[in-house]
């Protein structure tokens, strides 16, 4: 049973001046956790504002929940949350208020729009800070805020633009966790537009590569790592010569990157042929990572493609 | 069960419609105006000064009345001389309500009006950043275009914060006082009298209550520095004051790019003083010391040229809204 | 090796804020890594390293001298800024050029000099025309790079360097400073993406509120941890039959089982005798193996365990 699609557009083109930053873009986009990756300027951003009407589309259509971006803009806003990568907060009040404020426009009664805030200030881990006024926050909690009023209004799709920016690792991981589980534990939708391939990697399980304003690439994640099954890197300590060496022997190409690594293609299933090569030789892998860097791979590749093409 | 689930949960109950969202970014804008420091101060300011209208109200109309503690004080304490002149004016002033208490009403409420007309837009001037001009600097647009509000929702509800400001020390008090000033007259027949006095303030005060709100928008919007959307509107309102009698010799059409100056003329349109003080000074010889010059200015109304430069700078206002004010 | 910047006993206050508190440190040459949480106190060490800000306290010395009011010295220390520093009404050549001229570089090999800037951190010439105000975040990140690696300097401090850059471009700056680092220069990177980090620098430097928990090379910190265990997690078609396996074996001081995943992690007696075995193990349970991953190995989880 397939679910209604959470985005579809239609030939969804945007244009500033003469310079097109989305190129007649035709997506259908299940509901999940999903990640919008694409280079600085492909239009990543541009695609999430037209979505919100944040901009006006200049032709095509887009629909968000089902419902036209265009005629029913602030009807939608009701089940849609985001959260901009720039520093954006309304200024003057404190936190709990601040969030309290986001659910009331978004038509939550004040009752339950000061009970809900409070919850979610608790779901991403702001104690007493969230009494003092925002302009005094730091990084950290300006961006968790940004996550709470975000979701305070219960949405059915969150928009995510760079939300660990910024944050230390600590802060890094906890935001992460905080939006794996929205879509894992909760089902809400979750579009995460990121730099970041890791991150992308462990939240996301459909991808959207847009570059040039155009979608290069939109697969889930499984996918694109069984393309690249068949490849590990290998991290040992010391020896790496003898590994480069066996692999000639069996035929494998073995690439030595530039961290110490060696990228062995054994072309199977499985690693337990590697592994018995690894025996033989008697050198111990520390770490054997499958399939690495697919994202980036298909990343780059997916550039290059629009790079060739006029 | 033992264990509480405090988790995430969704929200299964009703949304609220348009208007209380637009409702809700008023309510929040005029209790952060209310918040600034020595605003409560001025809007109690304002309602002491409808206040003491109202008592002004309240012995002018004791003074008409024989037996009143206020006609006696004035007999055993004023020269009896000017007390039999003050029970003679007394008893023709109760023959001629129209003038007593029509006329009375409407010429109080006119400098009133002008009065705290003047601190209300004195009192806008540390409001102006807190409308449009801190939004900017914070992107706070961005929040409100990505949640269920329009841009045109945002401007109203604005708007409405600044209206609702001026009502609180404008037509409140002012209100206010003419109910007040009514209640605790002799008679109420005064509130048929004075109904003309309440027309006018409602037709001056709405009126004008627009304009400043647009006016104050468009100067909050026009910078995302608080300073100097302050300082321009206060710049504004004391160039137009101090141009005002020098261009009255040279050429009198400048005097129309001060708004407070235009606000002035509506008054004057509506309340149509000089008219009754021309009427008044006719029966009444005390008021022979009013400078003609003083009436033939009160009588004209420069309508043609307020109703002209008032629309330029609406609409310049609005222009500006609609460049800065933008979802992105 | 002569360490190229040395703390002895800096402290730094703000009043009753403390900057930094007592450290002490050598840098060596090549590239180092400086991690910390937000107000750590990184920024305040990179700027009295950058010759803003004195010393409260004890003394810093960068190539044996102190860098505060100290221009010939200066000379050889670029900067990299985090914040957005760029002027927006200029154009990138002419504002490397302003900045050349204020380094002492000779007038006439100035712009040949600014140009070879921006082609090496790969600013695309179409926008050299511009104004850096129309600049994207990653646009103006290269830019801020240029300026700082304009003078040749022999030490290169970095604030957030791939901040705002796409994978393709945290690629390439990796990339330009790997060369640098060849070619003799040290470079010390502040960041809080630790996975760049990690195969960047060989060392580390780690701050928290500000004193120095760690410093030195990545295998130096973690061979001195206290209670430090091998831990591996293995993707496999039968995690339970593996943990079995390994546990009859007597190589195991824990694990855990997220069979939904298909996961062993696993926490190793003794590395050393472990290691050697350990294909041999592997083979000899039957399972099918997906992929090994070492849960205590990477820069995450030093700073971690450091900070914890």
């Amino acid at each position: 049973m397939s679910a209604q699609p959470v985005i579809e557009t239609q030939a969804l083109s945007k244009v500033f001046g003469n310079q097109k930053a989305l190129d007649a873009v035709s997506v259908a986009v299940a509901p999940g956790a999903i990640g919008l990756l694409g280079p600085n300027g492909a239009g990543k951003t541009t695609f999430i504002k037209c979505l919100l009407q944040l901009q006006p589309i200049t032709s095509g259509s887009a629909k968000l929940l089902g419902r036209e971006v265009g005629a029913e803009g602030r009807e939608i806003r009701k089940r849609v949350g985001y959260t901009p990568e720039l520093d954006c907060h309304i200024p003057g009040m404190a936190g709990c208020e601040y969030v309290t404020y986001c659910a009331q426009l978004c038509g939550l009664p004040f009752q339950a729009a000061r009970q809900r805030a409070h919850e979610m200030l608790d779901y991403v881990g702001m104690g007493q800070e969230r009494y003092r006024k925002i302009d005094t926050y730091s990084t950290g909690m300006k961006q968790r805020l940004k996550l709470a009023q975000a979701i305070v209004h219960d949405p059915e799709i969150v928009f995510l633009d760079e939300p660990a920016n910024g944050l230390d690792p600590k802060g890094q991981a906890q935001i992460l966790e905080l939006v794996q589980n929205l879509w894992r534990a909760y089902g809400i939708t979750v579009v995460l537009s990121s730099h970041m391939l890791a991150d992308v990697e462990q939240i996301c399980e459909q991808i959207i590569i847009i570059a040039r304003g155009r979608v290069l690439v939109h697969d889930s994640l499984a996918n694109l790592k069984a393309r690249r099954r068949g490849s590990a890197e290998v991290v040992v300590a010391g020896r790496h010569e003898d590994l480069q060496a066996a692999c000639a022997r069996r035929q494998w190409p073995c690439e030595l990157l530039p961290s110490g690594h060696l990228k062995v293609a054994h072309g199977s299933p499985s690693l337990n042929p590697l592994l018995s090569l690894l025996d033989e030789i008697h050198l111990a892998p520390l770490e054997i990572i499958p399939s690495p860097n697919a994202l980036e791979e298909a990343f780059i590749q997916a550039l290059e493609i629009s790079h060739a093409a006029p | 069960m033992p264990l509480h689930d405090i988790s995430y949960k969704h929200w299964h109950g009703l949304r609220l419609g348009v208007w209380r969202r637009r409702a809700a970014i008023a309510k929040n804008g005029l209790s952060a105006c209310l918040q600034v420091r020595w605003m409560m101060n001025l809007v109690v300011l304002c309602w002491g000064l409808g206040l003491a209208a109202a008592a002004i109200l309240f012995l002018v109309g004791q003074l008409l009345v024989d037996d009143s503690a206020v006609s006696q004080w004035v007999a055993t304490f004023v020269n009896p001389l000017a007390s039999s002149l003050a029970k003679n004016l007394t008893s023709w002033l109760k023959d001629h309500p129209e003038i007593s208490v029509s006329s009375a009403q409407n010429v109080l409420f006119y400098y009133l009006g002008l009065w705290l007309m003047r601190v209300s837009i004195f009192a806008l001037g540390p409001i102006i950043p807190l409308l449009i001009t801190r939004d900017l600097a914070c992107n706070a647009i961005v929040i409100y275009s990505s949640k269920a509000v329009t841009r045109g929702d945002y401007l109203l509800g604005k708007f409405a914060t600044v209206f609702g400001f001026l009502a609180l020390t404008w037509l409140g008090p002012v209100c206010a006082s003419w109910i007040l000033g009514n209640l605790l007259a002799p008679d109420w027949s005064f509130f048929w009298h004075a109904r003309v006095a309440l027309e006018n303030i409602l037709i001056y005060g709405l009126i004008s209550m627009a304009v400043l709100s647009v006016l104050a928008l468009g100067v909050s919007a026009s910078s995302a520095n608080a300073k100097s959307t302050t300082a321009l509107w206060f710049t504004w309102w004391i160039l137009g004051a101090v141009i005002e009698p020098i261009a009255l010799h040279t050429s009198p059409w400048l005097r129309h790019l001060g708004f407070g100056f235009d606000i002035n003329q509506i008054a004057l349109h509506c309340f149509r003083v000089g008219e009754n003080l021309t009427v008044a000074q006719k029966e009444i010889p005390f008021l022979d010391h009013i400078r003609p010059d003083t009436i033939a200015a009160l009588n004209s109304p420069q309508l043609t040229g307020t109703v002209l430069a008032l629309t330029v700078m609406i609409a310049a206002a609005v222009w500006i809204i609609l460049q800065r004010v933008k979802p992105e | 090796m002569n360490p190229v910047i040395q703390a002895r006993d800096l402290s730094r206050w703000y009043g009753m804020v403390m900057g930094l508190n007592n450290v002490s440190f050598d840098i060596a040459p090549g590239l180092t890594g400086l991690v910390g949480a937000n107000g750590a106190g990184k920024s305040t060490l990179l700027q009295i390293i950058t010759g803003q800000l004195q010393p409260s306290a004890g003394t810093l010395t960068v190539f044996g001298e102190i860098p505060w009011n100290n221009p010939a010295l200066l000379r050889r220390i670029g900067f990299c800024p985090e914040q957005d520093a760029v002027p927006r009404d200029l154009r990138p050549l002419d504002w490397l050029a302003g900045l050349a001229q204020l380094s002492g570089l000779d007038a006439a090999e100035i712009p040949a000099r600014c140009e070879a800037m921006l082609d090496t951190v790969k600013l695309p010439r179409e926008h050299w025309s511009k104004t850096m105000g129309q600049f994207s975040k990653g646009m103006k990140q290269r830019v801020k790079l240029a300026q700082g690696m304009l003078h040749r300097p022999d030490l290169l401090v970095l604030d957030e360097p791939m901040n705002g850059l796409d994978p393709m471009g945290r690629q390439e700056i990796s990339g330009i400073l790997t060369g640098l680092a060849a070619n003799g220069a040290s470079i010390l990177i502040s960041s809080h993406i630790l996975a760049e980090l990690e195969s960047l620098c060989r060392n580390i430097l780690i701050l928290n509120w500000g004193r120095i928990l760690a410093s030195g090379s990545q295998k130096e910190i973690r061979g001195d941890l206290k209670n430090w265990s091998e831990e591996l997690s293995i993707q496999c078609d039968d995690p339970e039959k593996l943990a079995r396996h390994l546990f009859d074996a007597g190589v195991l001081l824990g694990f855990d089982l997220d069979l939904a995943a298909g996961l062993l992690c696993i926490r190793v007696k003794d590395a050393s005798s472990f290691y050697p075995a350990w294909t041999g193990l592997l083979l000899a349970s039957g399972v099918t193996v997906q992929g090994i991953r070492s849960q205590s190995r990477s820069l995450q989880n030093i700073f971690e365990k450091v900070t914890a």
